[in-house]
């Protein structure tokens, strides 16, 4: 079988998807009958026309509910640009401040209490997590949900060296949240880490961790983007526990993990 | 603006499916896969002032997405290591008929072809554009998209070849 390009490659798979008009099907026709290799390719050609389309509409999954309603809930309201926080760059501010009427509604009992004692430690959010939290807010249920990673060893090497520290992932179990993946992002130019968690109902937690030779904190917590987190600082590595579960679980979930992770 | 907001809604949502199985395809892996989409959404929902309703608004979040992979999370991906991702996450469908199994292995031998081959096979053969808009969606000249979609065709044919005639394959080997 022939593996070298031929000159009129295009041409024939042309031909062979049916794509040519008149004019070029006598072209190619006349090409078959006198060139071997030309024929050889486009009996190669025929040979891998499959049913692409129907071996890849068995992988057409439906798209989460949460997603399709934060779509519908932010064009909605296109014309509206409340002011939002600052720090966050203007186009993606204008955004989650739309998606935040949508969030506020459904967790205004847990929010509003919180929100209320802690305006005041919104001004002092890092850049950082205040990029974190605004990714985060995206996240329904489904995001993770369908990923069942498992907490092995490979894992935690694999985000050691993206960290360039030895780090576990914390088992968070006793705080009824369960493990479900890693994956590394990116934030002002530093990897970041995410672990998501998930509790037993309602959304997923996320534990993040980046470097950027921060000088070390103590636990402490906040409101961004409408999520509670609770965050420190620890050896140049900053940590961040950020979703939509109350302060006080939130905290207790990060003094675990602070734990483990020293 | 009432009735290009339904448009540019229903439209996106209704795109969500495909979206996600052709951020599967690029970066083989769900977790992935998933903050590819959630980005291009973002990314449309903040720019949708750029859409023109009439003009094909699934073409133009293609491209998008293809854009937040080729110049952000794909280097990231492969930094990291393609041994981060679970290899069997990418599942085959079951069931034994003929059918079924040839399904899963046209599945299979897609998703093994290299990046640029696959992303331009399944652009063309299963979301159906035609090659210039294939091209364009992936920021490519159209004579570049049909050289991969033919080196790629013709490692599918081998494929068949081998799998149906063991003689083939060892014929192949050879080479």
């Amino acid at each position: 079988m022939n593996t070298d390009s031929h000159p009129q490659e295009a041409l024939l798979l042309a031909y062979v998807d049916n794509q040519l008009d008149a004019e070029h099907i006598a072209e190619v026709e006349a090409l078959i009958a006198s060139d071997a290799s030309a024929a050889e390719l486009v009996e190669q050609f025929r040979s891998s026309a499959l049913p692409y389309a129907e071996a890849f509409d068995q992988h057409l999954a439906e798209a989460p509910r949460e997603l399709i309603s934060q779509i519908e809930d932010k064009t909605a309201n296109s014309s509206d640009q409340p002011a939002a926080e600052t720090r966050v760059q203007p186009s993606i501010r204008r955004m989650r401040s739309m998606a935040a009427v949508l969030i506020v509604g459904i967790f205004l009992g847990i929010v509003c209490s919180t929100i209320l004692n802690k305006t005041s430690q919104n001004a002092q959010t890092p850049t950082w997590l205040a990029q974190v939290a605004s990714y985060h807010e995206l996240y329904v249920r489904e995001t993770v949900s369908g990923s069942a990673q498992v907490a092995t060893p490979a894992l935690a090497e694999k985000l050691s060296e993206v960290l360039g520290d030895e780090m576990t992932i914390p088992d968070l179990r006793e705080h009824q949240l369960e493990f479900r993946r890693g994956q590394v992002l990116q934030v002002e130019g530093a990897p970041l880490v995410q672990l998501a968690y998930l509790p037993s109902s309602g959304m997923p937690v996320a534990l993040c961790i980046t470097r950027n030779n921060a000088g070390d904190k103590a636990l402490h917590s906040g409101v961004s983007h409408n999520l509670n987190y609770a965050s420190w600082a620890k050896d140049g590595l900053s940590y961040v526990i950020v979703g939509h579960i109350d302060a006080a679980t939130l905290e207790d979930a990060a003094r675990s993990a602070m734990q483990q992770l020293l | 603006m009432a009735s290009a907001n339904d448009a540019f809604t229903d439209g996106l949502v209704g795109l969500l499916p495909r979206l996600r199985r052709f951020a599967l395809v690029l970066s083989q892996s769900e977790p992935v896969a998933d903050d590819l989409v959630q980005a291009a959404v973002e990314r449309a929902l903040n720019r949708r002032h750029q859409w023109q309703e009439g003009s094909k608004l699934d073409a133009w979040v293609f491209t998008i997405l293809h854009s937040i992979w080729r110049n952000e999370k794909r280097a990231s991906a492969i930094r990291d290591g393609k041994g981060f991702f679970d290899p069997d996450q990418i599942a085959s469908p079951h069931g034994d008929n003929e059918r079924t199994i040839l399904l899963a292995q046209v599945f299979e031998q897609v998703n093994s072809l290299p990046e640029a081959q696959r992303e331009a096979m399944v652009l063309v053969y299963v979301e159906g554009y035609a090659y210039e808009e294939a091209a364009s969606v992936l920021g490519i000249p159209s004579g570049t998209l049909m050289s991969r979609l033919a080196r790629a065709r013709s490692a599918l044919a081998r494929s068949v070849s081998e799998r149906d005639d063991p003689k083939a394959q060892r014929v192949n080997q050879r080479r």
